[in-house]
């Protein structure tokens, strides 16, 4: 599982690591019933005290994404909600939003916006 | 059980006061990261514990102890890692962690061998022959074998490169996850601080001036822009709540301490109702950091408020 920590994002850890892991979850890349690494083996990986990725589990489990087996571990759950795509588009769209709002700040063309937006598409062609 | 207690500590040198009116209470294992500017009193804090100074004034109980009835017995309980080198030069790597071993009786010999094979220190090198990086992760080794139930650390990774930094938190975190070790941690290094701590301390001028989480620091500080015009910026400039003010583009940035979703009734507040916000919006931990130390260090008066 690829996940990563960007300190400038200005989300707390935890909500970046929710964020990523319900992309992940929605794009196909986690499958229903798969098992993911445990909190404590996430966090010597990403280097993150393990409170900080199990308060993210916690939430995943909250909003019916994961659920934990005693003993034998942390798994995406069998039958995925249905707005799990939805919330991820919803998250999408205040980053948009946000990105937007800087942008018609700092005067730039709507021409512009586009551009900026379709490069940053392809920047991450290549994961 | 309380691991840390501090009540009302001072602590004057010749120069003035490097602490003053510091309450802290620990009663379960955590990190805690400890920041401030330079001279703001991280290290005295540090250094009154293990014990290596007496406050001045207050009372100080470290692991249900006074630290000062039977330093030795204390000592064994906690380790303690200095900004600087406070290891002797010219022994081998290998002599050192020794030398740890017989002197603590819950040394866990296997566990620093498996640190030490991980990042390579050769222990049959001075340490002075050492890299900088390696030093440091040698001074930590040295002072977690025991397994302590509080590990102290001054600046652990300043200097080094973000990879040995790395490899630095790392054995922290595994720490961590082994044992419920309370941590409590000095340093400059924010980014360091978000990976690893539960509790943000912040001192300036020797006074606590924010003790919670890193959430509820950052929250409270927020970036909003104000439509050209719409703000009498000589009004706000009296109110403790204005961080920064700065011209943006045709409007104006100022920085607030409160939440975005409070900047409009604040503003409001400040330049009378009907003043425009175009927008609010919260900032990385990072700059929340330096805004509120920079509002406290240009302001000592305010830096003592809690």
């Amino acid at each position: 599982m690829l996940l990563t920590i960007n300190p400038n994002l200005g989300d707390p850890i935890y909500l970046q690591l929710v964020r990523q892991i319900q992309e992940a979850i929605a794009s196909g890349r986690l499958t229903a019933g798969e098992r993911v690494p445990s909190h404590r083996d996430l966090a010597v990986q990403l280097t993150v005290n393990s409170l900080t990725v199990k308060r993210a589990f916690d939430e995943l489990e909250r909003l019916g994404l994961l659920t934990t087996r005693r003993g034998l571990g942390t798994f995406v759950v069998e039958t995925l909600p249905a707005d799990v795509r939805h919330d991820v588009r919803t998250a999408i769209i205040n980053d948009l939003g946000r990105a937007a709002s800087a942008a018609r700040n700092g005067g730039l063309a709507r021409g512009e916006w586009t551009t900026l937006a379709d490069h940053a598409w392809k920047d991450k062609d290549t994961p | 059980m309380s691991i840390l207690s501090l009540r009302n500590v001072s602590r004057r040198f010749s120069g003035g006061e490097a602490l003053s009116g510091i309450d802290l209470e620990v009663d379960r294992p955590q990190v805690i990261g400890l920041v401030g500017r330079n001279g703001a009193g991280k290290s005295t804090l540090l250094r009154l514990l293990p014990p290596f100074i007496h406050a001045s004034s207050g009372s100080v109980e470290v692991l249900g102890m006074d630290p000062w009835a039977d330093p030795i017995a204390l000592r064994a309980r906690l380790g303690y890692v200095a900004d600087h080198d406070a290891v002797p030069a010219g022994v081998r790597g290998s002599d050192l962690l020794a030398l740890c071993a017989s002197v603590y009786p819950r040394w866990d010999v296997a566990l620093i061998q498996t640190f030490q094979r991980r990042l390579g220190i050769d222990g049959n090198r001075l340490f002075s022959a050492l890299s900088r990086g390696q030093q440091r992760q040698l001074a930590l080794l040295m002072a977690i074998g025991h397994r302590p139930e509080l590990l102290l650390l001054d600046e652990p990774a300043g200097n080094l490169d973000p990879a040995v930094r790395k490899e630095v938190l790392g054995i922290i975190i595994e720490l961590l996850n082994e044992s419920g070790t309370t941590v409590i941690i000095a340093t400059h290094l924010l980014s360091d601080l978000e990976r690893l701590a539960e509790r943000l301390v912040i001192l300036s001028h020797g006074r606590k001036v924010h003790d919670g989480s890193i959430e509820d620091m950052t929250r409270q500080v927020c970036r909003v822009e104000v439509a050209p015009g719409a703000i009498d910026l000589g009004r706000l400039a009296h109110s403790p709540l204005l961080l920064a003010q700065e011209p943006h583009g045709l409007g104006t940035v100022i920085i607030l301490a409160c939440s975005p979703s409070e900047a409009g009734a604040v503003v409001a507040g400040l330049a009378g109702p009907g003043t425009v916000v175009l927008d609010a919006q919260g900032m990385t931990f990072e700059d929340a950091f330096i805004y509120r130390t920079r509002a406290l260090a240009a302001d000592p008066v305010a830096a003592g408020r809690p």
